[in-house]
């Protein structure tokens, strides 16, 4: 009970951090209509720009500049390099992603080395903020659900309630009649895409203090990401949420059953198979979300929540 | 939970070449060229930059006494994968360096003395030695045993043999849980634990066994929930480098109060993850021992900690294979890696901690063991800092290398001398 009870509460704040990933991504998705693959190593950068920040100007100036300073990066990124790159198609925008999230990551060893850079979160957010089941609850991850919820919470009042919201509705589904209408819709997509840009950066500079901040950090978390999204339906920031939570929860869960597979599945006479059984449900918990994905690529190409084929 | 980052097969990068050729010596034997691989990035990149910083303190130190044998060593990225470890071996070969220490996990050292038996056995006369530092996978000296292969540093078993009888006589101790890294070195930790553990107390229960992938958690608390509830009092763990400085950290975070029984809690960002939460608790088998430095320690120690006050010297690996070779060369008046196998076989000297023998039959080291724990530093037994903290490791128990020696069980088959 106990073991059940952390275990969700560990899913979840995992989860949210997915989910801060997952939101700047498939908003991003929405517009360009095809997946941003340096959407985690701007991830990444988030948190080696946060982490460099953190020495002269403390956790709270850095945790607010990087978002900030990466975000303009990528309103750079989206008006000089995807711009041109839009009336080439899509193969040419998603190969140029790959390429790009390569680039950045082959860079960020070039300035702050192959290995992991020391960055932690201040005292401040040490100890623990409440005892769940005799477990103590660090207050950094109520830090960092709490900050995910802020954040997400706005860019829903953004989108859903504002008039820049209802103009970059607009544009993401009819972008030539917005345009027709006298609005900037390429101004529109630069914005767009910085916001997502920042919201991965956020994601980066809380992440990277929680977990490690290391060259590979993208391409560890960018892969778990793809697949919340395409399971949330790409384009869709509710299916995005529950995915992200589905599947923070899922692995977190699978890795505290004890049981062998040979417990669940009748015996099977054959020696290749008697090995397999020997295994763990908990050492599967890694494989499961691309499990998912492909089931569910079979099963409902759209995703939970999508408009469009993945 | 990851993808592995796709592999490059970029060359390797040569990191430092600590050429010291003075020759001068009436009695000059020539140069030991050692091609050492380590993952000098990605996750393990702090574990391949410390041992390569000890080597090169190792070889300072000798080569200053001027014994007439010097060292020269080569440092490579490895970049812990088992291709590119082929790859530097290659490149060494045909670059004449016939020494070939390090690689990093057990499964890129498997590969590379797997290599290293094909070259000799198509390249005679042109042998090639493998040197083993730290890889501790018990296979190595037992049932895949080699020639051309000499282990620096006592394995699993053998580490296992002094923990688990220190541990009987700790009768605090009731549930143990095991949680490894997923693959060979990890498994060969659980499955040591589990054999000694009962022989050496049968009432000690395992209450869990875990295995997660290598390098790739970055979050231990469902671990930890796990660990907590078992009930566990006791962790014995091979875990290192960043599995074990996030398990520790993990287990901090959720205030686990358990005895940590590790390989490798004195090594590489563990004791600062753990700080004062670990004192009486992080407890570990080492070869290393600060406390008590000979004076052959001492200078190395010294010279390594003056050019990084931050880091230290976690194991002797490296050092008992410096001294070794020097001594095996000289005995064999060469620095022909066949004639210093011949020389390096039942060869005993006085070692980093008292004397070491290097067993005939299988090619493993014997060396005394210590049992330490966490605790603040007092100027007696625990006389120096760790990862600049005001807190070190003080030696709880010596093991000498007769009690944690194991059964022969290597079928050595030797070239014609």
């Amino acid at each position: 009970m106990d073991l059940l009870a952390t275990s969700l509460l560990n899913g979840l704040t995992y989860g949210f951090l997915l989910f801060m990933l997952a939101a700047g991504l498939t908003l991003v998705f929405s517009l360009m209509g095809v997946m941003n693959f340096a959407h985690a190593s701007l991830y990444m950068l988030g948190a080696y720009v946060g982490a460099a920040l953190t020495g002269p100007l403390g956790f709270g100036w850095a945790a607010l500049l990087a978002p900030v300073l990466v975000g303009l990066g990528g309103c750079a990124l989206e008006r000089w390099l995807l711009r041109p790159l839009h009336a080439r198609g899509h193969v040419a925008e998603l190969l140029f992603t790959f390429g790009l999230a390569f680039l950045i990551e082959e860079s960020v060893k070039l300035v702050w080395g192959a290995g992991s850079v020391e960055y932690r979160f201040p005292p401040a957010l040490e100890g623990s903020l409440f005892n769940a089941f005799g477990t103590p609850y660090p207050v950094y991850k109520g830090f960092m659900v709490g900050v995910a919820v802020l954040s997400l919470a706005g860019l829903y009042a953004l989108v859903a309630h504002t008039r820049v919201g209802l103009v970059v509705r607009a544009a993401l589904t009819q972008p030539l009649m917005v345009q027709n209408l006298g609005h900037d819709t390429d101004r529109v997509f630069m914005w767009v895409f910085g916001l997502g840009s920042a919201l991965a950066a956020l994601a980066g500079v809380i992440g990277g203090a929680a977990l490690t901040t290391e060259p590979s950090m993208a391409a560890q978390l960018g892969t778990i990401v793809f697949v919340v999204v395409v399971i949330g339906g790409l384009g869709s920031i509710q299916g995005a949420f529950l995915a992200a939570m589905g599947i923070g929860v899922l692995q977190t869960l699978l890795i505290a059953v004890d049981l062998r597979l040979q417990q669940l599945l009748p015996p099977l006479g054959h020696p290749l198979v008697a090995a397999l059984g020997e295994l763990k449900i908990s050492q599967l918990a890694p494989m499961t979300p691309y499990a998912l994905m492909v089931a569910m690529l079979l099963a409902r190409p759209r995703g939970l929540f999508g408009q469009r084929e993945a | 939970m990851t993808m592995p980052t796709p592999r490059r097969t970029l060359l390797p990068t040569v990191l430092s070449t600590l050429a010291l050729l003075s020759a001068g010596g009436a009695q000059a034997q020539g140069t030991i060229q050692i091609a050492q691989l380590e993952p000098l990035s990605g996750p393990f990149q702090t574990q391949g930059e410390g041992n390569a910083r000890t080597l090169q303190a190792a070889v300072d130190e000798f080569n200053a006494r001027g014994k007439g044998v010097k060292f020269e060593v080569t440092a490579f990225d490895a970049k812990g994968s088992p291709q590119e470890a082929l790859n530097i071996f290659r490149q060494a070969t045909e670059r004449g360096i016939r020494y070939i220490a390090g690689g990093g996990s057990s499964a890129i050292v498997s590969g590379l003395i797997e290599a290293v038996n094909t070259y000799n056995e198509r390249n005679p006369g042109k042998e090639v030695l493998y040197l083993n530092h730290q890889a501790i996978d018990p296979d190595f000296t037992e049932s895949r045993c080699s020639f051309w292969h000499f282990r620096f540093d006592p394995h699993v078993h053998m580490r296992m043999l002094a923990l688990t009888g220190h541990i009987a006589r700790d009768t605090a101790v009731k549930k143990v849980y095991l949680i490894n890294q997923d693959y060979s070195f990890g498994h060969q930790v659980e499955i040591s634990a589990k054999r000694y553990l009962t022989a050496a107390r049968s009432d000690i229960a395992v209450v869990g066994e875990e295995r997660h992938p290598i390098g790739r958690v970055k979050d231990f608390a469902p671990y930890v929930a796990k660990i907590k509830a078992a009930g566990a009092d006791t962790v014995i763990t091979g875990n290192f480098g960043p599995d074990l400085v996030l398990l520790i950290k993990a287990a901090k975070d959720a205030d686990l109060n358990v005895r940590f029984y590790t390989y490798y809690g004195n090594a590489l960002g563990a004791p600062t993850a753990v700080g004062e939460a670990g004192v009486g608790r992080l407890r570990l088998v080492t070869t290393w021992e600060t406390n008590n430095l000979p004076p052959r320690m001492k200078t190395i120690y010294d010279s390594f900690k003056a050019k990084y006050p931050k880091n230290d010297i976690f194991h002797t690996g490296v050092i008992e294979m410096v001294g070794l070779l020097g001594d095996a060369a000289a005995k064999a008046g060469s620095v022909d890696p066949k004639r210093v196998a011949f020389a390096l076989e039942g060869l005993k000297t006085q070692g980093a901690f008292g004397e070491v023998e290097m067993r005939a039959g299988d090619h493993q080291l014997l060396a005394p063991l210590f049992i330490q724990t966490f605790a603040p530093v007092d100027g007696r037994s625990v006389k120096h800092g760790i990862e600049g903290l005001k807190l070190g490791f003080k030696t709880d128990a010596t093991i000498p290398s007769r009690d944690t020696s194991p059964v022969q069980t290597c079928q050595m088959k030797r070239p014609a001398a």
